[in-house]
């Protein structure tokens, strides 16, 4: 990888890392060590790999809540309440 | 690598004092501009603290390191500046933009709205992206790039050196090349001149008149805030 493709790389996994950082995603240490390894690889030309940031976190799909099973009130409560 | 660069500061046609400080420091191969808030004896002072932080640099083995050593300088004024904001019950602080060169690199660190631009094979291209409100409403898509020009919010910055707890420094890199040139300036240039401008001036001309031509125009389109461009050209 000539070194401007590898900036090129680097300019946009940068701004991953800062936006993480910024957003508390990653803490001050990953974020130090993470831009230093990038830059390093950078100036070398040696292709780099993303930067380590954990996924945001959302909840898996089949573990939401089943509208369809949720308790019911029985009628005859519902209908003791209007009165 | 080898470079040469030009910096002109000027308190514009409104103001009174000159909140705009900058670092010209070729043999280093460090150059910053940092525009101060907070009034006299604050704004002013705040630019200067960043500044010379940022001249005493030592120098590095290499850039992440180089880069290192110029956060660790900020985060300290940072620090320096709350207690001074505490002290004296208002908020000082300072936008900043430095590039720092190593080898055929450089790096650039910043926050707020002061910026980077570099020209290259006649093409102006803005490096840095400021932390701003009308930034903001632009990624959001409340605005156009095209509106942002002159917003009645272009004045509300999100990030500066002193003004939170904790800093964030946003960092970038680029490749250095030949005949490159890079501008580093206060918002007191781009607030007046529109980008397609600044790029007509940056070419055709040596840095000492281009960085003149540069001020010029802002003091012609009325100059209501402190002026500074600092100019770097990447040499053979």
């Amino acid at each position: 990888m000539s070194t401007l493709a590898s900036v090129l790389v680097t300019n946009g996994y940068l701004r991953e890392l800062c936006a993480a950082y910024v957003n508390e995603t990653i803490d001050r240490r990953t974020y130090i060590l993470e831009r230093r390894r990038l830059i390093d690889e950078a100036v070398a030309g040696k292709p780099s790999a993303p930067p380590a940031i954990p996924e945001p976190f959302e909840p898996d799909a089949t573990a939401m809540m089943d509208l369809d099973s949720t308790m019911q009130l029985p009628r005859r409560m519902l209908a003791e309440d209007d009165e | 690598m080898r470079w040469h660069s030009v910096a002109i500061t000027d308190v514009g046609l409104v103001r009174q004092i000159n909140e705009d400080s900058l670092l010209d420091s070729p043999d280093a191969g460090i150059w910053a501009v940092a525009d101060g808030m907070g009034g006299h004896s604050a704004g002013d002072l705040a630019s200067e603290m960043i500044v010379s932080a940022l001249a005493r640099l030592k120098p590095a083995a290499n850039l992440s390191l180089l880069v290192e050593f110029a956060e660790h300088q900020l985060l300290a004024v940072n620090e320096r500046l709350q207690a001074l904001s505490r002290e004296r019950r208002q908020v000082i602080g300072s936008t900043v933009v430095s590039l720092l060169a190593c080898d055929s690199h450089a790096a650039f660190l910043w926050a707020g709205d002061s910026r980077l631009y570099r020209m290259s094979m006649g093409e102006l291209e803005r490096l840095t992206t400021d932390h701003s409100k009308v930034e903001e409403y632009v990624k959001h898509g409340i605005i156009t790039r095209e509106e942002a020009h002159n917003h009645p919010d272009g004045n509300l910055i999100t990030r500066a050196v002193g003004a939170a707890e904790q800093l964030f420094l946003d960092c970038n890199i680029v490749e250095l090349n030949e005949g490159d040139r890079f501008l580093l300036c206060s918002d007191g240039l781009d607030k007046h001149v529109h980008e397609r401008d600044i790029a007509t001036a940056m070419v055709g001309a040596d840095l000492p008149t281009t960085a003149r031509r540069l001020i010029d125009m802002a003091l012609a389109a009325g100059a209501t805030d402190n002026v500074t461009v600092c100019l770097v050209e990447v040499l053979p």
